[in-house]
């Protein structure tokens, strides 16, 4: 899979945002994730626990995961997309983290689907297929509080069910 | 079955074009004007009630107009330049100017009728039209006019290969007179407004003489409501989707609650089974009757555990039958700020999209989840606030979209997450 998001989209844009590419891959069995704010005009990145971070990525059994930037990254500015992907052989995540607390967590989830929307449009319009690998979109807020049942997000997750075939979730935390 | 609603400057409403279906929901902060909305729906719906076809100067019908909005404590609502239209296949109805309009559809219909009758032999075509017309729209009178006619209709409908040959120019007056029958009932007693109050009724049935002698107060809507529920016949509602072996029984006219043997009075029950056992003597006895019937249910919600609430509106909507006929069936409007509620019929709406997606195979595991689903092409939500309405629900995907009330939890987590902030500085 990562040869051939390579393969299409090819690297880094951004050569200005000291990234050291759009890919990186770990086996760690725990690490963060990190989307600066928009005013440092950074890409997302691996953190350790010491740092700021917004998504936890458990993976207690070692597999190999490819963490990509896309944002301010692999993906020109001249279209929506999300943050970053992360994949392993069996699940593939969208991920846009929202930790902004200028606007509300409804204007940023609305947000937040049209940027995992357009990503995913991309990738499949490019002749990437998912059919072989679980799929999920993920909105990463600060916290993921469970208050009362929401039923336009229960709308939102059964239409991207049905549109692209891939789990629309909120969390802060990914199990590979 | 649809209608539509227009009301501008009327208490907090400004403007909203309301397109009402078979099953509605009203979402909106106290105040927005959400349950006016319902209370104008539940007046116009059956406006003979307060109206009359015959000699009403216009100042009779003003004056009729303001008492029965006087009834739901709405009057004070009215403005100088309110202006509300109602449109169904039954009526036109519209106060505008200070002046009311009604157009009696059905009732022009048969008056038709009644002058071609007067030809008979030289109408006969027509009038056979006119009567197949009624019949694809009106099942109660399909029913009642084909048992006139002594023909057998063996689940098939009377259509133009029906044999109208012999039907006479008398037949053709019962059958006036069946229809007409209809009318009134469907144009003075087709709606109901079930008030949040419901379970105060109970607690003041047995004072009702005192109320009356001390010149008590209390608001004719739910006076009305009272009214229609002493006129409920069962005796008995299954309540197990409550708690286990819990059921509502009337013995000697005293209303119980029974868990296993032991009972006691429903006065003395907990308060969302007083407010739930109002509503569900209404809708399952309507369910019986199956006659046309409005019915609007003010926050469902009240009192109610989240799975109760759940189960309450699965329960209320599997007794429903869809009106597909003008003269059968109920139509249920909901005001609410349940977000259960609001999710209850997300899901309900969404087993119905299941199902015809994926076809009967799947029916038997659909069922396992529910029993009950709501057609989406019969369905309408809307938020009312700052004086409109708009539409919550989703036509194309069939399924509620972002709500006040889904936005009210996420301020709550916004508030959240700006305590978490404080406290890592």
């Amino acid at each position: 899979m990562k040869q051939l998001i390579q393969d299409i989209f090819g690297d880094c844009k951004f050569p200005d945002t000291d990234c050291n590419g759009s890919f990186e891959n770990t086996n760690l069995f725990k690490f963060h994730v990190c989307d600066p704010p928009p005013e440092h005009n950074k890409p997302a990145k691996i953190v350790s626990d010491i740092d700021e971070y917004q998504l936890t990525v458990i993976n207690n059994n070692g597999h190999n995961i490819w963490f990509v930037k896309t944002d301010k990254c692999l993906l020109e500015n001249d279209k929506s997309k999300c943050d970053c992907l992360l994949f392993s052989d069996e699940i593939f995540c969208f991920v846009e983290i929202k930790n902004s607390k200028s606007s509300s967590r409804s204007t940023q989830r609305a947000k937040a689907i049209e940027q995992l929307e357009a990503t995913i449009i991309n990738f499949k319009g490019n002749g990437i297929n998912f059919s072989h690998i679980i799929t999920k979109a993920i909105i990463c807020f600060n916290s993921n509080n469970d208050y009362p049942i929401q039923a336009s997000k229960k709308t939102q997750q059964a239409i991207f069910a049905e549109k692209y075939q891939v789990s629309l979730e909120e969390g802060n935390k990914i199990e590979f | 079955m649809q209608s539509r609603l227009i009301v501008k400057n009327f208490g907090p409403i400004d403007f909203v074009d309301l397109d009402l279906r078979n099953v509605n929901v009203f979402i909106g902060p106290q105040a927005s004007g959400k349950s006016a909305l319902a209370k104008l729906f539940t007046i116009f719906k059956a406006p003979r009630k307060f109206l009359s076809l015959e000699n009403q100067s216009s100042n009779d019908r003003i004056a009729a107009f303001k008492n029965v909005l006087e009834e739901y404590n709405i009057v004070s609502f009215l403005k100088l330049n309110t202006e509300i239209i109602y449109d169904s296949v039954l009526h036109r109805l519209s106060f505008n100017g200070g002046k009311i309009a009604y157009e009696p559809k059905l009732y022009n219909k048969i008056t038709g009728l009644e002058r071609l009758n007067e030809e008979f032999t030289l109408n006969k075509d027509l009038i056979q039209d006119y009567i197949i017309k009624l019949c694809n729209d009106y099942y109660q009178f399909e029913e009642q006019f084909s048992e006139l006619l002594g023909i057998e209709l063996n689940n098939s409908e009377i259509n133009e290969y029906t044999e109208f040959n012999d039907v006479t120019s008398k037949e053709v007056l019962k059958a006036l007179q069946i229809i007409n029958k209809i009318e009134i009932d469907l144009s003075s007693n087709s709606s109901l407004y079930i008030p949040a109050e419901r379970s105060f009724i109970n607690i003041i049935k047995n004072s009702s003489l005192n109320l009356l002698l001390n010149n008590v107060p209390i608001p004719k809507h739910i006076l009305i409501f009272g009214a229609e529920l002493e006129k409920v016949k069962m005796k008995s509602i299954d309540l197990s989707f409550l708690s286990n072996s819990l059921s509502y029984r009337n013995i000697n006219g005293e209303d119980r609650i029974f868990i296993n043997r032991d009972s006691i009075k429903l006065s003395e029950s907990a308060s969302g089974i007083q407010s739930i056992v109002p509503v569900l003597l209404i809708v399952l006895s309507h369910n019986i009757l199956s006659k046309h019937r409005s019915l609007v249910i003010e926050e469902p919600e009240l009192n109610l555990f989240p799975t109760a609430q759940y189960e309450l509106i699965k329960l209320i909507e599997s007794k429903r039958i869809e009106p597909l006929w003008e003269d059968d069936g109920a139509i249920h409007t909901y005001t609410t700020h349940s977000p259960y509620i609001i999710s209850a019929f997300n899901n309900l709406l969404y087993a119905n999209k299941v199902l015809n997606v994926l076809g009967n195979n799947k029916s038997k595991d659909v069922k396992t989840i529910t029993t009950t689903t709501i057609n989406p092409n019969t369905f309408t939500a809307y938020q009312i606030k700052d004086g409109t309405a708009s539409s919550i629900f989703d036509r194309e995907a069939g399924l509620i979209v972002g709500n006040y009330i889904d936005e009210a939890s996420d301020k709550m987590s916004d508030d959240f997450d700006a305590l978490t902030e404080l406290m890592k500085k």
